[in-house]
């Protein structure tokens, strides 16, 4: 990771990043209501991120964000809130346990060769499992936190801009590993990536069980950012659909694809959300329908395609007329 | 519905011939699902949503007209030209495409669906003031209404006709060819793109149907396609692919599972138990209980 | 000469049809093999059941006298055994560099040797470094065929099969591809297996032939012997040879 971080390429993007989040705080600080939107998109954006681990590397479409990311808040919060752990302990404690569990579920799914549709409807069907057995096993009550580790708005986006940092070199390092190569091999062909000596089960588990830490890990931040550690918000099938959403049209693995597509399709939409929904309800997922059947018709690779079609763009309109032979 | 205090026979009895009313109009619902799926190869997300504006143009229409069967007619000729218009539009652009574009972009179209009818109808449910048939049916012991029967009878009507069609009209056998092998069936002289594009359509009025027979007893809001899409995938799924039979026999299961979940457990634990079968059965049983192919 | 692999009475089906038919098949270290046959003869069956795409319903597979039946393909592939695909199965969002580094990945930890092996792979079947730095969705279906085939090489294994990697060149791309092929079976030592029905390719190529109708092999031999026999001149008169 070290060795792949003093590559000039990366050095530039993480300065961008930080200049990126950096800029949005102080164009924000002020006013606690935007802050929190903001924080809200750089904690999205981790998400998608995390996501793009299973499903823009390893090319599975993952319908279980919610879920992973419930299981991590409650046992984080529980830990810390109960029990009295320190909350970073509670934190690695609650990936752990979602790492554990998306173990214990994938093992079986890739032994039996669940993929595809299958695979998408298996971890959806798994987020409402998980939704309904939590709600017979606690009630339909939301619990609130009692011991807040982060104090104040501005605290809450540093940790979140921390997180999104973390989970953006994360990324990096398994893009430029042998992990990174493989999994793409299995998105592109996984006969032909078992062919030539690709352990396909055991990589995309591992895949799926680094994911399902990171957004474990995650879920403590979304609790201390709603104020309560179990709410019907936690195993919601609508938010994991619109996070394999933005990581589809952010170009499957593709790093700066998916920020740009968390924070500006994403930004827009929520902003729709919060500013029109007396108006007109679901504007924000009206966006998202029309970008994802635009694009699926138009440049099925997403946003780095429409970018690579403008720097071609761009290249032969510079070309001097009539040289071409 | 209803919430009985003892859990005695009858509350089964009804509970299990409400499952097989319900689960007969589940198969339908997801015959067409099965159709688009097993020909054109289409992975369609938006299955459930084109059920439910389906099932709000019916209770529109019939709302102003006061004629169910005005509603149904003219349902079934608008989403005629809605389906021909979305494979044309849509689902034309994603064909033999990977799974994933296909699932991006009918997911797209359902949110457009959802939020659409959200927008103009808002959240509250919405049913029809009156039914075709509002008067109880008595058969042996059970007392049932009559507009249930006629549900149940008109849904299994249509799923044994759809295996006619698929068994022994000239375009369903094509649209078989089609899907055993596109370019033996091109060779052989089908029209492949018009098979594709009428079995698209076909797919959409029988669900169009079910829209109309689910509003006989139940109510619609903006989130019914939602659970009625991943209730016609667990269909297939349990189903397999290609028979009929298969379709009906898992939407009996479901339906009695979820009729059954809804007395024994809370209205949200009613899901565990079919979900849990759907799971199971297609980590175990890829192609389904009954399944071919 | 030592037997690098061997089958005993391999036999698959697939429901009712014997694909594959109590095969006993033997290559020998450091040959050019053939194995011909009409479509449907159940060769690209037998190399998906020696290199654990399927797994065999009966009858064994030894490689370096080393029981490997059942193998799956990642396991298979690291202990030697690589292969191509009769319909290319390209990687099309990487570049062929990457795809072809993968490959080298299983063998080399570090990213910078895997990317030289690749490279040194690449040029050797004649890459240009632009091409290298294409996409698979950029690329011919020749050169296709060609990164399938450095995926193979560059895991630097004992045993090639090369599964129809003719069909569709034009007769000048065939003869580049023989002294190719020669090229890489002699100087990276690897034997190799030519699955093919391009009868003058193969005759060419190989050192001997193995010839397989209905899922038997029903000859073997010199690619003499095996013009003369009759059995092999009657399957292959229904044919265009």
């Amino acid at each position: 990771m070290l060795r792949s971080l003093r590559r000039r390429g990366l050095y530039l993007r993480l300065i961008g990043l930080i200049v990126l989040l950096a800029a949005m705080y102080i164009a924000f600080m002020t006013n606690k209501y935007y802050l929190l939107f903001i924080t809200n998109l750089v904690f999205f954006a981790a998400i998608v991120l995390a996501w793009n681990i299973i499903g823009g590397y390893a090319g599975q479409l993952d319908l279980g964000t919610t879920g992973y990311m419930g299981v991590g808040a409650i046992v984080s919060s529980i830990l810390s809130n109960n029990i009295g752990l320190h909350p970073l302990i509670s934190i690695i404690l609650g990936g752990l346990s979602s790492a554990l569990l998306a173990g214990a579920i994938g093992f079986p799914m890739f032994r039996f060769g669940v993929r595809e549709v299958w695979y998408a409807l298996s971890t959806a069907a798994i987020v409402v499992i998980l939704n309904n057995a939590v709600r017979l096993l606690i009630g339909p009550y939301e619990y609130y936190l009692r011991v807040r580790p982060i104090k104040t708005y501005d605290e809450l986006y540093l940790a979140t801009s921390i997180a999104l940092v973390l989970v953006f070199l994360l990324n990096h390092a398994v893009n430029n590993s042998r992990l990174g190569y493989y999994l793409k091999a299995i998105r592109e062909d996984e006969l032909a990536a078992e062919a030539i000596g690709v352990d396909t089960r055991r990589y995309k588990l591992l895949a799926l069980m680094i994911y399902a830490f990171i957004v474990g890990s995650l879920g403590y931040l979304y609790v201390v950012m709603i104020g309560y550690f179990y709410t019907y918000r936690f195993f919601d099938t609508g938010i994991s659909v619109s996070i394999a959403i933005l990581g589809i049209i952010g170009g499957l693995g593709s790093i700066e694809g998916c920020l740009v597509s968390a924070f500006l399709l994403r930004g827009v939409g929520e902003y729709l959300r919060t500013s029109l929904a007396h108006i007109i309800p679901g504007l924000h997922l009206l966006l998202y329908g029309a970008v994802l059947i635009t694009l699926g018709v138009v440049e099925p690779e997403g946003i780095p395609g429409i970018a690579r079609r403008f720097t071609t763009l761009l290249k032969t309109t510079k070309r001097p007329m009539g040289v071409v032979k | 519905m209803f919430e009985p205090t003892a859990f005695d026979l009858s509350a089964i009895g009804t509970g299990v011939v409400n499952g097989l009313v319900l689960g007969s109009l589940y198969a339908l619902a997801s015959l067409g699902l099965a159709l688009i799926f097993g020909v054109l190869d289409i992975i369609n997300f938006a299955h459930g949503d084109i059920l439910m504006i389906s099932s709000y143009i019916v209770y529109l229409v019939a709302l102003s007209t006061g004629n169910p069967w005005i509603a149904l007619l003219s349902s079934l000729a608008l989403f005629a030209l809605f389906g021909a218009g979305v494979y044309r539009g849509i689902i034309h652009y994603v064909l033999g495409k990977e799974p994933l574009i296909q699932i991006a972009i009918t997911v797209g179209l359902g949110l457009i669906l959802q939020n659409l009818a959200l927008a103009l109808f808002r959240a509250e449910p919405r049913a029809l003031p009156s039914t075709l048939f509002p008067y109880p049916l008595s058969i042996g012991p059970l007392t049932l209404s009559a507009n249930r029967v006629f549900v149940a009878l008109v849904s299994i009507i249509l799923c044994i006709l759809v295996h006619y069609y698929s068994t022994r009209t000239k375009l369903g056998l094509a649209s078989r060819a089609v899907a055993e092998n596109r370019e033996a069936a091109w060779l052989m002289g089908i029209n492949v793109p018009l098979i594709y594009m009428a079995t698209f359509t076909i797919g959409v009025l029988l669900t169009t149907t079910a829209a109309f027979l689910w509003m006989q007893i139940g109510p619609v809001d903006p989130y019914l396609g939602t659970i009625f899409g991943l209730l016609c995938w667990i269909i297939v799924a349990l189903g397999g692919l290609g028979g009929v039979a298969g379709i009906i026999a898992s939407g009996f299961i479901i339906g009695v599972l979820d009729s059954l979940g809804s007395i024994f457990l809370t209205p949200s634990g009613k899901y565990i138990p079919m979900y849990i079968a759907f799971i199971l059965t297609i980590w175990f049983k890829p192609r389904g209980l009954f399944g071919r192919r | 000469m030592s037997t690098l692999l061997e089958t005993r009475k391999l036999t698959k089906r697939f429901g009712g049809i014997i694909a594959v038919k109590e095969v006993d098949f033997k290559v020998e270290k450091g040959v050019i093999k053939g194995l011909i046959g009409p479509n449907g003869s159940g060769k690209t069956t037998l190399i998906n059941c020696i290199t654990g795409v399927h797994r065999p319903d009966e009858g064994r597979v030894f490689f370096e006298s080393r029981d490997i039946t059942g193998l799956p393909p990642h396991r298979a592939a690291k202990i030697g055994v690589a292969r191509t695909w009769q319909i290319v199965r390209p990687f099309k969002k990487m570049t062929v560099l990457e795809a072809v580094m993968t490959s080298a990945l299983i063998r080399v930890k570090d990213l910078s040797v895997a990317r030289s092996e690749a490279v040194d792979v690449l040029k050797l079947l004649g890459f240009t470094e632009e091409l290298m730095n294409r996409r698979g969705s950029d690329i011919t279906l020749v050169q296709h065929k060609l990164v399938d085939l450095a995926r193979a090489i560059v895991l630097k294994p004992k045993l090639l099969f090369i599964d129809e990697i003719a069909a569709g060149l034009r007769p000048v791309e065939v003869e580049g591809l023989i002294d190719l092929l020669r090229r890489v079976h002699r100087e990276l030592d690897i034997t190799i297996v030519v699955v093919e029905h391009l009868m003058t390719f193969i005759m060419k190529l190989s050192d001997e032939i193995a010839v397989m109708h209905e899922g038997q092999l029903i000859a073997e031999g010199s690619p003499e012997e095996v013009a003369k026999n009759p059995r092999v001149v009657e399957v292959y008169l229904g044919m265009r040879v």
